[in-house]
């Protein structure tokens, strides 16, 4: 009997052990949980680097890093809205004259017999009527196709206010307190930052410097369709060094895809938009990246 | 307790390692906006050796350029912020130059006449960024078929570009029209896309509605009004030669040819009553499709020739309607407020494009084949007749001031627009100018 009972005492005592050595491996996984949305919470301004999480050990550091990158590809860029209505620099003296086309007309009479003067001019005025009209097609929003176009109007006058509405309220409220962990955290970061993934905001600027040089293929047929991937191999100085369209057999075939993919490789070639705003210190992490076009959101989708 | 302890701890132990996981996956960034701008594109001179040929590339580098540029989707750049000239087709650009000054693709060529008198026109289409040749062609023609080379070039490089296939080397034919409003003489004519080469087609004795271009090029049906009863006619642009199409008992209106070319779809009114028939060009054979008391009119094919959409009013009011070719399956698909005209399916399948009216005013849009995402491209007073680009990338219509009680005002002009409703042009024409009808790709045969 009383060896019995010993057993069983020694059997609970093993159990109460394993049971306490087990709990904190336990414990560690569920701050890891808490820790992805602490992250989200950094914005752009602070690209300091000091990003990261709330004032803890350095242990969640790393921890936390995991759960972000998936994140990235949702929405949810705060800063993504605010700063598109401004795309490129040069955009509307463009505009201007491309539509006059001023040079065709001197030019004209330089010319040989036939008088090669392009004719059809733009006209201002009907621009501004076509303003007026937009409104009448948003009556169907819902519909894809229609937002495309009316997306692509409206984009440089307003361009993005479609996003989510919390971007407002979150940047106000964490913008202190972002800047004292920034503050906080400024030395601990140089230590683990290699390895550490980037911040939403950190790919949030990249991605608005990007699009500021990509040239939709607007009215293309289904073009909000044509996804483009383009592997990128950087230097550490933020510029690309390589450069290359993932689905090279369907280049080959398809010259709808083709276009679109061309526009992408540009958009990442152009030297207006380089170097990529990327934080030095997690060259690693951006060494070799993959950029994914995705026009689907500008047609209203 | 054991048994949910060992999935618990098994799943902290998964869950520990899934952050490297994570961690260690490639980066990926999602672009998912952009912008819309014409892409920047430098035109230089298509040199040669000779005067004579410097001055034919000149002038070919100019209709390029222009082309480009009315497209809405290119904008040439002012050949006097080039850094490089004279490029030479035989050696490399330097593309560090052309980056400078923010092109993204390049044109080079060159003109060179044979001893037959034609010239041949060799380009090369460059992407700057990436160092790459795009395109590269020659073409070989009689000097006088310098535009046309041009405008091939610009439908090529747009091509290469956009993936769609161009529209530049393409005529229009329209009615001109002058005098006063009571006592209008209307002509047909035409042009190329961009207004050049001009010419009247008939004398204007007797009125002439409607005009529009055969799939096969020489043709053109249209309406005429001869001894004062309306019937379609064809006329062949290259031999001048004009016919009644078919002889029926009552009035005949709004012809469109099949995509084949083959036929001609049209209105007849006999009894008060209009319905749509079809007919064969080469057997002659005559064939009704709409069996309706309502008013049947305005047909025009689908692409694939499978289906028709037309414009009717036995719903109570004038709305558009797609059949199959054989009229059977009749459906209506507009559903908006007012009334819809003049439907003509976009030769890339996917639209349809209308005149609408509504609240006193007419508009210009487009609605898929379904009838759903209607988009009203232009207004005013009065816009009408829409047509599309061979491509179904550009429609083209004409706008009517209103006439005042004075006499003055009523002036007609033709315009295009992008479908997507930006780079609204006027076509500039000798006269005042309605009812347009683009023509297909010029082919080479």
């Amino acid at each position: 009997m009383s060896r019995g009972i010993l057993t069983s005492v020694l059997f609970h005592l093993f159990l109460a052990v394993a049971g306490y050595l087990g709990l904190p491996r336990l414990n560690r996984p569920e701050l890891l949980v808490e820790a992805p949305i602490m992250v989200e919470l950094v914005t752009v301004d602070d690209v300091t680097n000091a990003a990261p999480p709330p004032p803890r050990p350095e242990k969640k550091a790393k921890a936390l890093p995991p759960p972000e990158p998936p994140k990235v590809d949702e929405p949810k860029h705060p800063q993504a809205a605010a700063p598109a209505p401004a795309p490129a620099p040069e955009p509307k003296p463009e505009i201007a004259a491309v539509t006059p086309s001023p040079d065709a007309k001197p030019k004209a009479k330089e010319k040989p017999k036939p008088k090669p003067k392009a004719k059809p001019k733009a006209k201002p005025k009907p621009l501004s009527k076509l303003a007026k009209v937009k409104p009448r097609r948003k009556p169907k929003p819902p519909d894809t196709f229609a937002s495309v176009l009316k997306t692509l109007a409206d984009l440089k006058k307003h361009a993005p206010q479609p996003k989510k509405k919390d971007k407002a309220k979150k940047p106000k409220k964490k913008e202190s307190f972002e800047r004292q962990i920034a503050r906080a955290l400024v030395s601990p970061t140089s230590k683990f930052s290699t390895d550490r993934p980037l911040t939403i905001s950190e790919i949030d600027l990249v991605r608005q410097q990007i699009a500021k040089c990509w040239n939709l293929p607007s009215g293309a047929k289904d073009a909000e369709n044509l996804v483009i991937e383009i592997s990128v191999e950087m230097n550490p100085d933020g510029t690309p060094r390589q450069a290359r369209i993932r689905d090279q057999k369907r280049l080959q075939t398809d010259p709808f895809f083709r276009a679109a993919a061309e526009s992408a490789l540009r958009a990442v070639l152009n030297q207006n938009c380089q170097p990529f705003k990327l934080p030095r210190e997690k060259y690693d992490r951006w060494r070799s990246m993959t950029l994914v076009f995705n026009p689907k959101e500008m047609f209203g989708s | 307790m054991i048994p949910w302890r060992l999935p618990v701890l098994l799943a902290a132990f998964l869950f520990s390692l899934t952050p490297f996981n994570a961690a260690q996956a490639e980066l990926r960034i999602d672009i998912t906006r952009g912008t819309v701008e014409p892409i920047p594109i430098a035109v230089t001179d298509f040199g040669g050796g000779s005067d004579k040929e410097k001055q034919f590339g000149q002038g070919i580098s100019e209709v390029v350029a222009a082309d480009l540029a009315r497209s809405g989707l290119f904008r040439p750049l002012d050949s006097r912020a080039f850094i490089q000239t004279g490029l030479s087709m035989a050696t490399l650009p330097r593309f560090g130059d052309w980056r400078v000054i923010n092109t993204q693709a390049l044109i080079q060529g060159r003109v060179r006449f044979m001893e037959d008198g034609r010239i041949r026109v060799e380009f090369r289409l460059w992407d700057v960024f990436a160092e790459q040749s795009m395109e590269g062609l020659a073409y070989t023609a009689a000097a006088k078929g310098w535009r046309r080379i041009a405008h091939k070039i610009a439908d090529a490089v747009y091509k290469r570009i956009t993936g769609e296939s161009g529209y530049f080397d393409t005529r229009i034919v329209y009615i001109s029209e002058s005098g006063p409003l009571n006592k209008r003489r209307k002509r047909l004519a035409i042009m190329d896309q961009d207004g050049e080469n001009h010419q009247f087609l008939t004398s204007g004795d007797d009125l002439v509605l409607t005009p529009r271009f055969s799939p096969t090029l020489q043709e053109i049906t249209y309406l005429s009004y001869y001894a004062n009863t309306p019937r379609v006619y064809i006329f062949n642009i290259d031999t001048g030669r004009q016919e009644v199409l078919g002889d029926f008992p009552g009035m005949t209106f709004a012809p469109r040819f099949s995509p084949d070319g083959k036929k001609v779809i049209m209105s007849l009114a006999k009894d008060g009553n209009t319905e749509i028939y079809v007919m064969d060009l080469r057997t002659r054979v005559v064939k009704r499709l709409t069996n309706h008391s309502a008013i049947d009119t305005s047909p025009s094919y689908s692409p694939d020739g499978k289906q028709i959409t037309f414009n009717s009013d036995r719903g109570g009011s004038q709305q558009i309607y797609v059949m199959d070719s054989d009229g059977r399956n009749v459906h209506r698909i507009s559903y908006g407020k007012g009334r819809y005209a003049t439907p003509v399916w976009s030769p890339r399948g996917d639209l349809i494009a209308f005149t609408k009216m509504s609240r006193g005013k007419f508009f210009i849009g487009v609605m898929r084949k379904d009838g759903s995402g209607e988009r009203l491209l232009a207004e005013d007073f009065l816009v009408e007749a829409p047509t599309w680009a061979p491509n179904g990338r550009v429609l083209m219509f004409f706008r009517q001031e209103p006439s005042r009680a004075d006499g003055s005002g009523g002036r007609s002009r033709i315009y295009s627009i992008d479908l997507t409703g930006e780079n609204e042009r006027e076509i500039i024409t000798p006269l005042e100018a309605s009812d347009p009808a683009w023509s297909p790709l010029i082919s080479d045969r």
